[in-house]
């Protein structure tokens, strides 16, 4: 009953905040929605003792993937959707929306009765080897004290390791495509760096200092003539690695 | 031995929604233009207070979640890798080789030099 329980309130939370998710007008309550989303997915998966999966999923959806919506609604000028007086149009496009979900969750509860005995075994019987029922999958608990953890590296390390390689070559792929698409490499090129070590190594000699390369807009202190913004020097590691061959990089 | 963990959350939740709704209720709500609206000494707001945003924020929060997801990776290596052989160490140090060369693209061509 408890397990029934459980489940109609888990279904229905889902089901209220996807509604509502897509219903709201302001974009920080559909954020907030979002949230509630995320975290009711890890609690599935912590009732189905994939402990490891839940906190991943804690991890990477909340802490990275949700911190990238708030970063669009932060950077975009998104307030809050237009109120429409177009009663129709809205129900097809945000209330039918919403029916095609329906049967999912029906399925769902009423339709696989071994689905449902393994979400009771997993959930009411917590610590098996004080349990004293015999069924099959009590046994297979007994016999078997690895955690979520081991079991997912063993699975994706030595059961199928192509998957593992193709996900890091997926995140390789993000991260170039990442860099490629935002870094202006003009803007980046046209900064003067002072390099301190560079500096601090000059001699006082006025001979060396005069035959060394030195542009002379500082020393004769010429004027600039056209307009040029103030950019902040810093040198970058690429310049101290130019350095410490032996090339300036001003 | 999660279920006490869950009603633990379920009892935290539940007092934060008692103080929310408490105040909800018994608090007096008399909302005027003047408090709820922005101030900026007196004067009518200008312009909108948010200012533009530099989309290295944003690069920041993307490469955050790809080593992110690597560190993921790591854990479940870690605890068993003595126990699976050669075969996944290697390959292991293939995948941090293959981020670290992303990596190496990302110093050289200065995404997070600011």
């Amino acid at each position: 009953m408890f397990n029934l329980f459980i489940i109609i309130f888990i279904t229905s939370l889902i089901l209220g905040s996807l509604s509502l998710l897509v219903l709201m007008l302001n974009t920080i309550h559909s954020l907030l929605l979002l949230l509630e989303l995320f975290i009711i997915g890890s609690l599935l998966l912590f009732f189905f003792k994939v402990e490891f999966l839940g906190l991943i999923f804690l991890m990477i959806y909340l802490g990275a993937i949700l911190v990238l919506f708030l970063f669009v609604v932060m950077m975009l000028d998104i307030k809050t959707t237009a109120v429409q007086n177009d009663d129709l149009n809205q129900f097809i496009f945000k209330g039918l929306g919403l029916f095609f979900f329906i049967p999912v969750f029906v399925w769902w509860i009423f339709g696989d009765v071994i689905f449902l005995s393994a979400m009771w075994q997993s959930f009411v019987q917590t610590a098996v080897h004080w349990s004293f029922s015999l069924s099959i999958l009590d046994f297979f608990q007994l016999i078997n004290f690895s955690s979520n953890l081991e079991v997912v590296g063993w699975y994706i390390f030595d059961f199928q390791p192509i998957l593992f390689l193709l996900c890091g070559v997926i995140l390789y792929i993000a991260m170039i495509g990442a860099i490629v698409v935002s870094v202006d490499s003009q803007m980046n090129s046209n900064q003067k760096i002072q390099n301190a070590l560079v500096q601090g190594m000059r001699r006082g000699n006025i001979i060396s200092y005069m035959t060394s390369h030195v542009d002379q807009r500082h020393w004769k202190m010429i004027p600039k003539l056209h307009w040029s913004p103030n950019i902040v020097h810093y040198p970058k590691p690429k310049d101290f690695f130019w350095t410490w061959l032996g090339k300036n990089t001003f | 031995m999660y279920q006490k963990m869950f009603l633990f959350i379920c009892l935290s939740f539940a007092l934060s929604c008692v103080l929310f709704i408490v105040s909800l209720l018994l608090a007096s709500h008399d909302p005027y233009y003047e408090k709820m609206t922005a101030y900026e000494c007196g004067f009518e707001p200008f312009q909108d207070a948010r200012n533009k945003v530099d989309i290295r924020f944003y690069i920041v929060a993307i490469l955050f979640i790809i080593f992110d997801i690597e560190v993921a990776f790591l854990m479940p290596w870690l605890v068993n890798f003595v126990y699976l052989g050669t075969q996944t160490f290697w390959l292991m140090i293939f995948f941090l080789a293959i981020l670290a060369l992303g990596f190496a693209y990302e110093i050289v061509k200065g995404a997070l030099d600011w």
